[in-house]
């Protein structure tokens, strides 16, 4: 495969979300088995193993790298199911495995030493030493970095660890230490980590009262959103809280992330691939998102003044967009 | 059919509100065995899902749609405004039920915006959109094929009609204006803004008499 800038890392939920993101421009797609084994485990969501093959004999046959996410914690005493994945994986001929825990870690580098590993941001690996660990224990060749990261930091870790890096370009803000949070467990006994669905859709409730729409995730009201203002997933970390007798987000407020206006920045900083979020949305979110990157991308790589940064606002959460920490004001 | 065109909806929706339920029955009914059969792996994800009752609520249609997901014989039916008995509920306008079923818009986009609303088990919601979402599926086809060999005959007397039904749309939404023209607002606007350029022509010249006036009392003081 020809990185022809950025290498552009794209969501696959569904075969026909993969073809739509290969056929949208796509240097790479990402996707998961259907069961707890990855982190986006809902219903109707992902790949068989024939849908698998499928899929990387179409992406291959365009040129494009498939990789498959196994980035949940297996249970004590059951890991077969991530075993098998990474079994499945190999025998598929994907391009990587994206990984996050130790123990599966070390049975993918035992078994299929020579399937490409790469760290998922689920491990949450945001300084060197970490990234180091990885990297010298399981030759982990690429790491997802956590969005917790300002450019600057991200050059910095770049520069200490030499290895490849792929950054969030566009999805979620995630300021949350992604593989270690628990809100979603505390409200409804099912473990992200390990089950593979924050804020699991069968805990998801939502109620219409007098125009304004009420979200609850395992019975506790998260949010209200008042008539005509824009919703947010029910997830507890964008839950709207009642502190000192006034409603607002705490942890964070329901904006996207989109980094198409510093990719030259990004790039600056040794990036090697951008990663778009999205596993879970429909295939109409692929081909416009992974569209507009590709196009950006391509004017980046032209030197092209003025790069097209499209119209993506109405795809994010709350309608809104921020650089999130590749630019943080804050500190 | 050729899959980039859009579908008739004005034509559709006028259709499915005059047609007797009966009729629009046996279509839907139809509709569903031709989309199982095109697409064989729609039936095997409908069927792997939780059982369940799903109300879609075209928002301006006088009926909604049940579908029947979890267990096999997959069904849709046509059921009344106010049925109840769902386990959940999906709501949108006719054209974004359509664009969503065919894969042009993204359902969670549609949920920030407020354009969609959902209710009840989120869960079958959530399974039955991505089951639908993994195919590429065409309405206008599956109606196309539904007229057999006369479906291309079909299609271009339904392509001919909505243009004819935009044209008169276009025509009476001009003798709408013709008749009440949207004059009213503006002319009152110039006339305020007659109103205060004379004020402040007023203003302008009293102005100048206090000024005049100022000044004659400071040459008597000095």
């Amino acid at each position: 495969m020809s990185i022809r800038y950025l290498e552009l890392v794209c969501p696959a939920g569904t075969p026909s979300a993969l073809r739509t993101a290969v056929e949208a421009g796509a240097d790479t797609v990402y996707c998961g088995f259907r069961d707890c084994t990855n982190a986006r485990n809902y219903p109707g969501l992902n790949f068989d193993f024939d849908e698998l093959c499928a899929g990387v004999t179409y992406a291959h046959a365009r040129d494009c790298k498939v990789l498959v996410a196994i980035n949940t914690f297996p249970r004590a005493g059951d890991e077969s199911p991530w075993h098998r994945a990474v079994d499945h994986a190999a025998a598929a001929g994907v391009d990587a495995v994206i990984l996050a825990d130790l123990g599966v870690l070390d049975y993918a580098t035992r078994c299929h030493p020579n399937l490409r590993r790469h760290l998922s941001v689920q491990a949450s690996a945001a300084n060197a030493p970490s990234i180091q660990f990885y990297r010298d224990h399981f030759d982990v060749r690429r790491v997802v970095l956590p969005r917790v990261l300002s450019v600057e930091a991200v050059a910095e870790l770049i520069a200490e660890t030499g290895i490849e890096t792929e950054v969030f370009a566009f999805g979620s803000v995630g300021p949350m230490s992604e593989g270690r949070c628990y809100l979603s467990s505390y409200l409804t006994g099912l473990s992200p980590t390990s089950e593979g669905a924050c804020a699991p859709a069968s805990h998801v409730a939502y109620e219409e009262i007098d125009g304004r729409v009420l979200s609850r995730l395992g019975g506790v009201t998260l949010n209200c959103f008042a008539r005509g203002e824009p919703a947010a997933y029910p997830t507890p970390c964008k839950g709207r809280y009642v502190t000192h007798g006034q409603a607002s987000y705490l942890f964070e407020e329901p904006v996207g992330l989109n980094a198409i206006e510093i990719l030259p920045q990004l790039k600056g900083a040794g990036v090697t691939a951008l990663k778009i979020e999205g596993r879970q949305r429909s295939r109409a979110y692929v081909a416009e998102v992974v569209t507009t990157f590709r196009r950006a991308l391509d004017a980046l790589e032209r030197c092209d003044e003025g790069t097209p940064t499209g119209q993506l606002h109405g795809n994010t959460e709350g309608g809104k967009e921020t650089c999130g920490a590749y630019q943080k004001g804050w500190r | 059919m050729d899959r980039t065109a859009p579908l008739p909806l004005a034509l559709l929706r006028g259709t499915a509100t005059v047609l007797p339920r009966a009729v629009i029955s046996a279509i839907t009914a139809a509709l569903l065995r031709g989309l199982l059969k095109t697409h064989p792996r729609l039936l095997e994800n409908l069927t792997r899902l939780e059982p369940a009752i799903v109300h879609v609520i075209a928002s301006d249609l006088p009926y909604r749609f049940a579908i029947t997901v979890g267990r096999a014989p997959i069904t849709l039916t046509v059921v009344d405004r106010i049925a109840t008995g769902a386990d959940a509920q999906v709501s949108a306008s006719v054209a974004t039920l359509v664009d969503l079923l065919e894969g042009r818009i993204d359902s969670d986009t549609l949920f920030f915006r407020r354009d969609l609303r959902i209710a009840g088990n989120t869960a079958v919601v959530v399974g039955l959109r991505n089951v639908l979402d993994r195919e590429e599926l065409s309405i206008a086809n599956e109606l196309e094929a539904l007229c057999g060999p006369l479906g291309g005959t079909a299609r271009r007397l339904a392509r001919a009609l909505e243009v004819i039904a935009d044209s008169a749309g276009a025509r009476l939404a001009a003798m709408h204006r013709t008749l009440h023209p949207p004059g009213t607002e503006a002319q009152d606007l110039t006339a305020d803004v007659r109103r205060c350029h004379e004020e402040i022509a007023a203003l302008t010249a009293r102005l100048g008499t206090l000024e005049s006036r100022r000044k004659r009392q400071a040459d008597k003081i000095a």
